[in-house]
């Protein structure tokens, strides 16, 4: 029995370290090979109290915790703020990890290289199975707020969450900060298990086991990380003369998931009736193996053959494996009606209790974050009611000594579509770029409604009622097109950080509720309401370009910059997207520039059309004029078109 | 039939069909035009061509034999690629830059002698083949970039946009070249947006729209054709129609 | 003293040079640190070991060679099994450093799990011999190395400038795609390229094991080398020689320096990750690297 506990108590540890470690890597995207430096943090801490200063167990775990989220912003802030390639960043939290250990060592209170023997052993299942629950509960209560949603955006695109109004240092550190508190609870947990720790435990090899448990469990998923790690500590124990074999074969598996299923077991998906018999045959796989070690061993000593005893063995875990698969497939098929009943019945049983104290804890203690002010939704607000919205005066931007935009002078009227045509290399998308602060402006200004945004962040430019598609559409693929669009909505969710960690039923359940609505809407609108549930990877690319839309759509924005929504579309999905931009119009609602190839597309949709070449405005007019300015003709068919046309 | 391509399909990216059911011929000897207003597909078929991209249905046929598409059997075959805005090595010298078109060759001797060749068609290269590549003006850099598609002694030049971003004389000056290529007897592919340069040096020319071939014919027919306009600016009874809404 | 830690200094600044290169020429092609050249330099190390005391007699030169031979081999090994899938495939640089890190972590434990933790000693080829100068002693073998290594870089030059393989990988720092659009065979020219970059670091490996000892992680110092050759700019060549000089100097300097009366030696390490961070922070692309502006 000491020894299920054994390995109880030993992959609980780890799995709450993985789950800290999936939010930052799995969720948010940003590798580490430093988080052992954080269960250090974790585990120091809380030695030192509960042993030189004989506090309680759990007030000095939670110390760890703070003191390792903390630790984290040393490394964080400095890194993150300077935008470091992945690779980089991941080498960086290596040097920290390193750095860490190294003061540790040379530190006195923590008694150098020598360590810390004599810890008491507090940590055992009863403690540690609550704190595993809650961690995982913890988590997954985060990853589905919209604090969860708005890092997995990070994760997923960085570059379309901050097109979408998402900063990307707050998140990203906040990210960090609960991934580095998760692992400073598993060296705490750690510390008071193994009773003795020094510097050389917390090496790059913890990390890296941690890593490895996340990358091959899967990222974007918990389940992923908690399958692994079990796996991590509990194969092992069945191979015990192999032991110096655990990280050879922990590198090869490595090697082998990143390359040829980098998805690992359970990436993008958790637990569900769905992958239960996943679940299973890994499990049978697992039993399987412990029943033919014991199979083998047991003949061995019983003077078979060791070749008899091998094939035996083999038998043994083949059989249990297919039995026990088989069982995951019954059970799976039996669940299937049963669970989402019970889970709506749970679900009413648990929003009448909701509802019953609502007037009680509802408003109780709650501050009411006013709404952020909405433009578009009825004029400009403060600004009075000029009928020109966007004003680009004199735009210039060079790519080392190439020039992209020369002295671009734009106008755009309030409430109209403005055609943005041009030659291969012109510069439109770069003018979207400008405008949407992707690539910062080398001279002029982009005046929306008076003020000056070039140069502006993205967040900021959202904030000031800008929002943009993108030519090769950057959605957030592993994310349902409902929470596409819900990670966008202007104004956000109510409720506060500590709320989304508990998932507080009255501000919580509540808030989601209406952001669901208000993103079925937006879904109605494009025609995708009834695919909300549906992953937008998988979508059909025209699906994709109008969930695109709808997201930026709830950006509730003044002005939208469509690139080439209609690029790889045959006419009949040209003409649907021309009937989707005029019900997004709205006959004036939200002012639009469209940069189109498809000339049909272009001439139904703007009154107005703006022709570019080599970086400046060539020709601007209604679409028949520009048919027929020689200067457009020149720019598209060639210099001599005067000669050949009639 | 020196080169034909044959119900290409290619996918750009996640879901683009870039390319449908493409289907055309290249003779020995021709210029061919391939004009098409931009996202018709034009570069993807050039990369297609050469083996950077892989369709998903469709043959590629050289000299009667399919290649498959994988870069160093595609040139090796005889098609070589100038593509789209240059993508000379501006770490390399001019001469460099040149060697490496030749790089599938081992004939040294006549590897001069088309060295040579490029510099009687392009005299200005010849004073600076040490420069760094990077450091040439635009014009100088798609000679450079048609130098080095010649030296692999290709049996089809594949000229991807050569006109793009240079002055309408250096405009000039590029298809001037191009026709002297073709007149010492290389096959050229040529793809461009400036659809009357492209349509007034070729022998035969096809319009490209949203993946396929919407026209084709001797290029001088085609550049009177009215068509052709449409296919640019919309102008046209599809276009009519929707303005009437 | 000065002297003499400069000397010192520069002598282990040689061998992160020759490390130092490794990674940058991997780099400058395939744009992804290499993690897995740590292990590839152990081997190099373990494989001079192994002829030369295990197992055979192999007198020091031709040992060498093989070594060098062998590790570039291994490092060609490397390539098609951890990388060459994810390369076709054009998947992000940071899987490809996850790839390097189960390379690295399987051949670093391999090693723990056959040949044991216990330390080896390659023996000291001119037998402890030095030059001394005044006050200043250079044992032969730093001279030996750091003469041989400059040897080897200086033909790495010539097979850069000189050869059509060289230009084509020069070509592919740049554009890679382009290169293969000529002709070139892409998997042939990495293949190149980690046999090179596998023979200096099983070079460094050798020099490293004579210098020091022979141990499963004696790969983890090719860390300080990959900070040399951050500080010289990853993906120039010139960088990671100087940027490895430069980091065993400034390490030596350390080493030595006190700050009222404590010693910094202890915090060597430290100072190197120190650097590493910062440097990372203000200036990623370090002395001479390139900063590539990414293309939306």
């Amino acid at each position: 029995m000491a020894y299920a506990e054994a390995i109880f108590l030993n992959s609980a540890i780890y799995i709450i370290a993985a789950m800290g470690l999936a939010v930052f890597t799995g969720y948010t995207g940003l590798f580490s090979l430093g988080h052992a430096a954080f269960m250090a943090v974790g585990a120091y801490a809380a030695s030192i109290l509960t042993y030189f200063y004989r506090w309680p167990f759990l007030p000095a775990l939670a110390v760890g915790v703070v003191l390792s989220a903390l630790a984290s912003f040393v490394i964080g802030y400095p890194t993150l703020r300077a935008r470091l390639r992945s690779d980089y960043f991941a080498i960086a939290t290596l040097g920290f990890g390193e750095a860490v250990k190294v003061i540790l060592e040379n530190f006195d209170l923590t008694q150098g290289a020598r360590g810390l023997p004599g810890i008491q052993k507090l940590t055992g299942p009863g403690n540690t199975t609550l704190l595993l629950v809650l961690s995982i509960w913890l988590c997954r209560n985060f990853l589905r707020s919209s604090y969860g949603r708005r890092v997995i955006a990070i994760g997923q695109d960085h570059i379309a969450a901050e097109m979408i109004g998402i900063p990307l240092l707050p998140n990203q550190l906040l990210s960090l900060g609960i991934s580095a508190g998760f692992s400073g609870l598993a060296g705490g947990l750690l510390a008071h298990y193994t009773t003795f720790i020094q510097p050389s435990i917390f090496s790059m090899d913890l990390s890296s086991l941690i890593t490895a448990g996340v990358v091959c469990g899967g990222m974007g998923s918990l389940t992923g990380p908690f399958v692994a790690v079990t796996l991590f500590v509990v194969i092992p124990e069945l191979f015990r003369g192999l032991a110096l074999w655990r990280l050879v074969f922990y590198g090869m598996l490595l090697v082998v998931i990143i390359n040829w299923r980098p998805r690992g077991l359970f990436g993008y998906e958790e637990l569900s009736v769905r992958n239960l018999p996943k679940l299973f045959v890994i499990m049978g796989i697992t039993l399987g193996l412990t029943m033919a070690t014991v199979v083998y061993k047991a003949l061995v000593r019983a003077n078979a053959y060791e070749a008899a005893a091998l094939l035996a063995a083999l038998g043994a875990m083949g059989a249990i494996a297919l039995l026990v698969s088989l069982l995951g497939r019954g059970v799976s098929r039996l669940l299937e009606p049963v669970v989402p009943r019970v889970r709506g019945a749970w679900q009413e049983a648990f929003a009448r209790f909701v509802r019953l104290l609502d007037p009680l804890l509802g408003t109780m203690g709650r501050k009411r974050r006013p709404r952020a002010v909405v433009p578009g939704e009825d004029g400009d607000g403060a600004v009075g009611g000029e009928d020109t919205l966007l004003r680009i005066l004199g735009l210039r931007k060079s790519f080392g000594g190439v020039v992209a935009v020369d002295g671009l002078d734009l106008e755009v009227e309030r409430g109209e579509i403005l055609g943005l045509i041009g030659p291969n290399g012109s510069g439109k998308t770069t003018v979207f770029n400008l405008m949407s602060g992707v690539y910062p402006v080398d001279g002029g200004e982009i005046l929306l409604a008076g003020k000056n945004i070039a140069g502006l962040s993205p967040p900021d430019i959202v904030t000031a009622g800008v929002a943009r598609t993108f030519q090769n559409i950057r959605l957030f693929g592993s994310m349902t097109a409902l929470e596409n669009v819900t990670t966008a909505l202007r104004g956000g969710a109510d409720y506060s950080l500590a709320e989304a960690f508990l998932r507080w039923p009255w501000t919580v359940w509540k808030d989601e509720a209406r952001l669901r609505e208000e993103t079925l809407m937006l879904l109605d609108l494009v025609g995708l309401a009834d695919q909300a549930d549906r992953t937008a990877g998988t979508l059909p690319y025209g699906l994709q370009r109008k969930l695109e839309i709808a997201r930026a759509l709830a950006l509730r924005p003044r002005l939208l910059l469509l690139d080439e929504p209609a690029a790889g579309m045959n006419p009949r999905e040209a003409e649907d997207l021309v009937d989707l931009i005029r019900r997004v119009h709205d006959g004036g609602r939200v002012s639009i520039i469209l940069i189109e190839h498809h000339m049909d597309v272009v001439m139904s949709l703007c009154k107005r059309i703006a022709v570019l070449n080599f970086g400046r405005k060539i020709a601007q007019g209604s679409p028949y004029e520009i048919q027929s300015d020689p200067g457009v003709l020149r720019a598209y068919l060639g210099e001599k078109v005067n000669v050949a046309v009639r | 039939m020196l080169l034909s391509v044959e119900n290409l399909n290619v996918y750009y990216g996640q879901a683009i069909h870039a390319l449908r059911d493409l289907s055309f011929t290249v003779r020995e000897g021709e210029i061919v035009s391939i004009i098409g207003a931009n996202g018709a597909g034009k570069s993807t078929l050039m990369w297609t061509l050469v083996g950077l991209l892989k369709p998903q249905t469709g043959t590629i046929t050289m000299e009667g034999k399919k290649i498959r598409p994988v870069p160093h059997l595609a040139v090796a075959a005889g098609i070589s690629l100038v593509p789209e805005r240059r993508r000379l090595f501006p770490n390399l010298t001019v001469r460099e830059n040149l060697r490496l078109g030749a790089y599938l060759r081992r004939d040294r001797g006549e590897i001069l002698e088309d060295e040579e060749k490029i510099f009687s068609l392009f005299p200005v290269l010849k004073e600076r083949l040490g420069q760094y590549a990077g450091t040439l003006s635009g014009g100088q850099q798609q000679m450079v970039a048609i130098g080095r598609g010649l030296m692999s002694r290709p049996r089809v030049l594949l000229l991807d946009e050569p006109s793009l971003g240079l002055a309408p004389l250096l405009v000039e000056q590029v298809f001037r070249a191009v026709r002297s290529i073709a007149a010492s007897g290389t096959t050229i592919l040529l793809v461009e947006q400036n659809a009357l340069e492209a349509l007034g040096i070729a022998h035969r020319a096809y319009v490209l729209e949203v993946g396929r071939i919407v026209l084709h014919g001797p290029g001088r027919d085609l550049l009177d054709d009215p068509a052709v306009r449409a296919a640019y600016l919309g102008v046209g009874r599809r276009a009519e129609r929707l303005l009437e809404r | 003293m000065f002297f003499q830690t400069v000397i010192t200094g520069l002598s282990i600044g040689s061998v992160y040079a020759l490390m130092a290169v490794g990674y940058s020429l991997v780099f400058s092609v395939l744009n992804f640190s290499n993690f897995a050249h740590g292990a590839i330099i152990t081997l190099g190390a373990y494989i001079a070991w192994a002829i030369m005391v295990a197992h055979l007699s192999v007198p020091f030169l031709p040992a060498l060679l093989l070594s060098i031979a062998g590790a570039g081999f291994l490092a060609f090994l490397n390539e098609r099994i951890a990388y060459s899938t994810l390369r076709r495939r054009r998947a992000p640089s940071l899987y490809l450093m996850i790839s390097a890190m189960g390379v690295s972590i399987c051949l670093q434990n391999l090693l723990y799990a056959t040949v044991g933790a216990k330390l080896y000693a390659i023996p000291a080829v001119f037998a402890q011999d030095s030059f001394v100068f005044r006050d200043i002693t250079v044992s032969k073998m730093d001279i030996f190395a750091f003469w041989f290594s400059t040897l080897s870089i200086a033909v790495l030059h010539l097979i850069l400038t000189r050869t059509k393989v060289g230009m084509a990988i020069r070509a592919a720092s740049r554009d890679m795609e382009m290169v293969s659009a000529l002709g070139v065979n892409l998997d042939v020219l990495v293949a190149v390229l980690f046999f090179i970059a596998g023979g200096l670091g099983g070079m460094a490996g050798v020099f490293m094991g004579i210098k020091y000892m022979v141990y499963p992680s004696m790969g983890w110092i090719t860390n300080k080398a990959y900070i040399g050759a951050v500080i010289g700019g990853l993906g120039s060549l010139p960088g990671a020689i100087i940027g490895g000089l430069l980091l065993g100097l400034l390490e030596a300097l350390v080493s030595i320096a006190s700050i009222g009366g404590t010693s910094l030696s202890t915090f060597r390490d430290v100072f190197s990750f120190g650097i590493l961070v910062a440097l990372l922070i203000v200036r990623p692309t370090g002395l001479f690297g390139r900063t590539v502006e990414e293309k939306l």
